[in-house]
């Protein structure tokens, strides 16, 4: 089974439950870092201090995009009327190449009437897999400036193989959030019960709903004050969405937070919570063998 | 010379828009003929890499100044390949903005003003 574990904005605990997740299931899982922007799950597991720099060489991710030759191209501007992403434009008979508005979709080789386009490998990120215990861990990393996160969380999601797999999506409701979630079984939505973290919540539900995905949800620092109860089980109930666990904001907890150590770790009792939500998505999800289903898309 | 005014509003007084790309009309000016005319900007709504289409367009269109309030990167390059000069104003009107052009009182940008935009960022 593979849960994608989102949240509708920043700093609601994700990639806390992430890793919890991961660390409470007990038996060999994926731990897919997918939040290629700002990845770090690597900090909340317990050999942190993973060295991102050392494993670039050897696992870059690149995508192909395209290199004009100047002695063939006429200048007939059809890449550029192709190219629906503006990263082309021909003045004066000379292509202009914008790397960073490119989506690497190959359109541009295919129209060029002169063969004059080649696609040429270009980086954009890193991708670290390494392991603790049962857990493998995969961590995808966007290179500073890059903005094509979709093939980078794609090439993370291929370095799983049919074992439970838990993927840390990107906070929000962008594009990268549903390449992250595409194809999972079961969705973990986390929040905080604010205004806003309500809010965002609502529009995460809504993403998740849309892309049918069946959902829980995770209510971080429970316990905080000024919590309204009865908004948060309206919107889980507005989305069919139960509510799996309430995160107690405890001393204990929140010393593991400003250590950067698992919160399993500090309260031994969360790990039983935390394999019960597993099994409460397990029976939810699309595909109940636990499979990793690669079909749907 | 022909020049180009991005602009927001086609009612008189016209009211210039400050962005290159993303403004609904484009304002084509001839200086010899003074025949002016106001092209809607078909590209004004795309999602990404419009501030290089609409700066091509401009190419095509045989424009050698481009007068606007600010301008991104690849917009930039592709006017300045084009060998088109770019001079931002703070004017609010189209009027405005030409007869400070002609008095030699706009400074001509030499790089792009702001970062370039990218549909869809994510909110940290
Ligand atoms: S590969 Fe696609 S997005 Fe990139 S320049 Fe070519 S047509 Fe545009
Ligand atoms: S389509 Fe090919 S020949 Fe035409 S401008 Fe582009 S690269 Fe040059």
């Amino acid at each position: 089974m593979t849960v994608v574990v989102a949240s509708g904005k920043g700093g609601t605990g994700k990639t806390t439950v992430s890793v919890g997740l991961a660390l409470s299931l007990e038996q060999p899982v994926h731990l897919l870092d997918c939040d290629v922007e700002a990845p770090n799950t690597h900090l909340l597991l317990p050999n942190a201090g993973l060295d991102l720099a050392s494993a670039q060489e050897t696992n870059r991710c690149t995508v192909p995009v395209p290199r004009v030759n100047p002695d063939r191209c006429t200048g007939c501007g059809a890449c550029s009327a192709f190219c629906g992403f503006g990263a082309l434009a021909v003045v004066r008979n000379r292509v202009l190449f914008f790397d960073d508005l490119c989506h690497a979709c190959g359109g541009c080789s295919l129209v060029c009437p002169e063969g004059a386009i080649t696609e040429v490998p270009h980086e954009i990120g890193t991708i670290v897999d390494s392991h603790y215990g049962p857990i493998h861990h995969v961590l995808g990393e966007l290179h500073v400036g890059q903005t094509l996160a979709p093939p980078l969380i794609r090439a993370v999601k291929e370095r799983a193989d049919g074992l439970a797999t838990i993927i840390d999506a990107a906070p929000g409701t962008t594009c990268p959030v549903m390449e992250a979630a595409r194809g999972a079984d079961a969705g973990l939505l986390v929040t905080e019960n604010t205004p806003f973290g309500l809010h965002d919540l609502a529009l995460a539900a809504e993403v998740f709903a849309d892309l049918g995905i069946p959902s829980g949800i995770v209510l971080n620092r429970a316990g905080i004050g000024h919590e309204d109860e009865e908004k948060l089980r309206a919107v889980s109930r507005r989305f069919g969405f139960p509510i799996l666990m309430r995160i107690p904001f405890s001393d204990a907890i929140a010393r593991a937070y400003a250590e950067g150590r698992p919160i399993v770790s500090a309260v031994p009792g969360l790990r039983t919570e935390f394999r019960a939500v597993y099994d409460e998505l397990a029976r939810m999800a699309i595909s109940p063998s636990g499979a990793v289903s690669g079909a749907r898309s | 010379m022909k020049l180009c005014v991005t602009t927001a509003t086609t009612e008189a007084p016209a009211r210039l828009d400050r962005r290159f790309g993303r403004s609904p009309f484009l304002t084509f000016v001839d200086t010899d003929t003074d025949e002016t005319k106001i092209e809607e900007n078909g590209l004004a709504d795309g999602a990404s890499g419009v501030g290089a289409k609409v700066a091509q367009l401009v190419a095509e269109r045989g424009a050698t100044v481009v007068i606007t309030g600010q301008i991104g990167p690849s917009a930039f390059a592709v006017l300045d390949a084009a060998g088109i000069a770019t001079y931002t104003t703070s004017a609010t009107t189209v009027a405005e903005a030409l007869a400070l052009f002609r008095e030699g009182r706009l400074d001509s940008a030499r790089a792009p003003t702001g970062p370039g935009h990218h549909g869809g960022s994510r909110r940290r």
